[in-house]
């Protein structure tokens, strides 16, 4: 016993020592997931990027599916459409903090498609909060507030810069080009389109087929167009 | 030192042959396939979803294969008296300690190798470009085994049952894994559950500070691999302290 007594000291020693090199860590708020326990599992082994990643593919399935599947609270006629989407990012950005990709999704959606910047806005400041010299997020916020301005120009050219980044979701590009093509800046939106191709994620693909041979029509006939009516 | 090879790679060599490696190679394949799946339902995150799952899956089999093996490694030959013939020759029982446990090693380092080779290959053919990072991530799932795998050796030999020693060391991996979040707690509570908490953090192992795949420099590295050499030849010389009184 007398020879472990030293042993022992010094382990507990060297573990108080090593500890201090460690950063504390949140636990998630639980509250509103629906898989505590898995997420707990995952935390308690070790495995939190993995724990964000499970999530975010929960995001993306709840993103895509049907509205009427996605109500899953059944809320009350004039409740916005998924309503879960900004706390489900919340978790998933609480397991890990540095999930760029998702933070810009979960923005992206809620600002450009379901029209609630608000919440839009608390995500991306969160990250800026975290990431004070982030341009991107920077540029994110600023697009936000164009947007609920009404003046989808200035929000697509703030986000601009930052399309050709890895980061960026391809239904931000897609919103993007859209808008470009709503706006009638056909090279810009072609490009962004020609962008979604080359992404290995084909989600978006035959839509920027489509608009690429809408885009290729418009430009064909909308001179002569021009033409019949002189 | 040419004891502790022999012995090595007699360990090595045995645990090769043993059908849980087999079971581990399958497991670990069927694995990686299923974290491909995932990386399609990622969509634009797949790269990352194939990484962090295929890491997270080479470090759990990785586990499991320590642990058994460590769990067994001193019973079996106890159990068969295989123990009474090696230490019948001219070997003293550090050097039998140390042979069998680098055995041990070598066989984990091999399952890791092709576990990872093949993550590898799966990484570059959806165009991953190579990291050095990548690297770094093996080598710090390496010292948590290795922490666990001579917390486990420890244990086989102090309760002389191998699924006691299972639990343990993977209740010590499951708390290594949480001291951040224990720490935490421990900073917003006061009086029993604090002290509690605070003797938790220099009992449990701080995997944490092998965690490199975020921000990371020479020194962190270096300051996380001297830990956990460091409390594995704790737990070795614990061992062989145990291992040195043992009447066989």
């Amino acid at each position: 016993m007398r020879s472990f007594l030293p042993i022992f000291l010094s382990f507990f020693l060297l573990n108080g020592f090593f500890s201090s090199f460690e950063r504390p860590i949140s636990l998630p708020d639980l509250s509103y997931s629906k898989h505590p326990v898995e997420i707990l599992a995952f935390l308690n082994l070790g495995l939190r990027r993995l724990a964000a990643d499970v999530e975010m593919i929960r995001l993306l399935i709840y993103y895509g599916s049907s509205e009427a599947m996605a109500d899953e609270l059944n809320p009350p006629k004039d409740a916005p459409l998924y309503p879960g989407m900004f706390f489900r990012a919340e978790e998933i950005l609480n397991l890990d903090p540095s999930f760029n990709y998702a933070r810009l999704y979960a923005a992206g959606a809620l600002a450009f498609s379901l029209g609630r910047p608000v919440e839009a806005l608390q995500l991306m400041k969160e990250g800026l909060v975290l990431e004070p010299e982030n341009e991107q997020f920077k540029a994110y916020i600023a697009a936000i507030a164009f947007s609920a301005k009404g003046d989808p120009q200035k929000a697509v050219d703030a986000l601009s810069p930052y399309l050709e980044r890895k980061d960026t979701p391809s239904m931000l590009i897609n919103i993007s080009a859209f808008i470009y093509y709503r706006l009638k800046e056909m090279d810009k939106a072609a490009s962004l389109y020609r962008r979604l191709l080359d992404l290995r994620n084909p989600e978006y693909h035959s839509i920027a087929k489509k608009m690429l041979r809408r885009i290729a029509l418009d430009k064909t006939f909308s001179p002569r167009r021009k033409r019949f009516k002189r | 030192m040419k004891q502790i090879w022999v012995l090595a790679l007699d360990s090595f060599l045995e645990n090769i042959w043993n059908r849980i490696f087999i079971l581990v190679a399958i497991f670990g394949g069927l694995l990686i396939y299923t974290s491909l799946l995932l990386g399609v339902l990622a969509a634009d995150q797949e790269l990352r979803v194939l990484m962090d799952s295929g890491l997270a899956l080479i470090e759990i089999v990785t586990l499991i294969a320590g642990l058994y093996f460590s769990a067994t490694l001193f019973l079996k030959e106890i159990e068969t008296k295989t123990i009474y013939l090696i230490l019948s020759r001219p070997l003293n029982r550090l050097q039998y300690l140390l042979g069998r446990v680098l055995g041990l090693l070598l066989s984990l380092v091999l399952i890791m190798l092709v576990m990872s080779g093949l993550h590898v290959i799966l990484l570059l053919l959806h165009h991953w470009n190579w990291q050095d990072s990548y690297l770094l991530s093996l080598l710090g799932i390496f010292l948590k085994v290795l922490m666990v795998t001579a917390a486990a050796v420890f244990f086989s030999l102090l309760s002389t049952s191998s699924i006691a020693a299972i639990v343990f060391s993977g209740s010590l991996w499951t708390l290594g894994n949480f001291t951040p979040e224990i720490r935490f707690m421990t900073q917003k509570s006061s009086g029993l559950a604090g002290v509690l908490g605070q003797a938790a953090l220099f009992l449990f192992p701080h995997f944490e500070v092998l965690n490199w795949s975020g921000n990371f420099n020479g020194a962190i590295i270096l300051s996380g691999a001297s830990y956990a050499l460091l409390y594995s030849s704790v737990f070795l010389a614990l061992s062989w302290l145990i291992l040195r009184k043992k009447e066989f």
